[in-house]
């Protein structure tokens, strides 16, 4: 495995330019979808900070919730300033998902992942396949 | 609309989102099609209550040292002027475009996903 490495080092610094310049594309593409279809920048971040900066998987998770933090925060008040809010809806739905998301947090190490994951994406792409018509 | 349910849809959104997958792709669709929120507000609702929740997750992972700063700051900066681009355009898409875009991006970002659980699975697999 070493000496593959090495052999291939002339080809390194290429690949590394790409890489971050995968994180930097992906990172602007988040910017933007987060804050025009308020969510779904996550989903772009983690893969930025995993593939293109190679952090492993947990702590890309993290790391990706300090940057959409403060993502979110911001586009949250450029809908607000534009009139677009209602406080009894993000109340009642802001309870459940603060209890939502301590319950997913603990529930995390007793599923198996890769079925829900499936599961998830599925019913992602057929709202995906919704929103269309 | 009916508290209980709306504060439901909250808890899906939420215990996805807590086990780490985009529990906001699917807070959005659920307020558009179930409650037939207009597609503006159901975003502003899930921006909203993905707040309280990160912060606490935030505070736990950087007490526990599992947020990677030098990498959050290499993807905040260019996500910024996406956010700043992205704001600019806002005013200037209809709801109903918004929505298809939405959906091309569920099915883009799906698809790949999917594919890269498979992978992820058969690879560990074969080492194993």
């Amino acid at each position: 495995m070493r000496e593959k490495r090495e052999g291939r080092k002339g080809k390194i610094p290429l690949k590394n330019f790409l890489k971050k310049a995968l994180a930097t594309v992906l990172g602007a593409l988040s910017g933007g979808v987060n804050v025009l279809f308020g969510g779904g920048g996550g989903m772009l971040v983690a893969p930025a900070l995993r593939y293109g900066l190679g952090i492993e998987e947990k702590r890309a998770h993290a790391s990706a919730i300090a940057v959409m933090l403060p993502l979110s925060t911001v586009s949250a008040a450029i809908y607000t300033m534009r009139g677009v809010w209602d406080v009894r809806l993000g109340l009642l739905v802001g309870c459940g998902a603060v209890l939502g998301g301590a319950m997913g947090a603990l529930l995390l190490k007793k599923v198996p992942k890769t079925a829900l994951s499936l599961l998830f994406y599925g019913v992602m792409i057929y709202a995906g396949v919704k929103f269309l018509k | 609309m009916n508290a209980v349910w709306l504060i439901s849809a909250g808890i899906v959104g939420g215990v996805l989102g807590g086990m780490g997958f985009g529990g906001g792709t699917l807070l959005l669709p659920i307020l558009t099609f179930f409650f037939s929120v207009p597609y503006k507000l159901a975003a502003w609702v899930n921006l909203v209550v993905f707040l309280p929740t990160a912060v606490v997750a935030l505070v736990v992972h950087s007490k526990n040292r599992t947020v990677e700063w030098r990498a959050v700051w290499q993807v905040i900066v260019p996500a910024v002027l996406g956010l700043v681009a992205g704001a600019l355009l806002m005013g200037k898409v209809s709801e109903r475009l918004l929505r298809r875009a939405f959906g091309v991006f569920l099915i883009f970002v799906g698809s790949i996903s999917v594919f890269a659980v498979l992978f992820g699975f058969f690879k560990k697999n074969a080492k194993n």
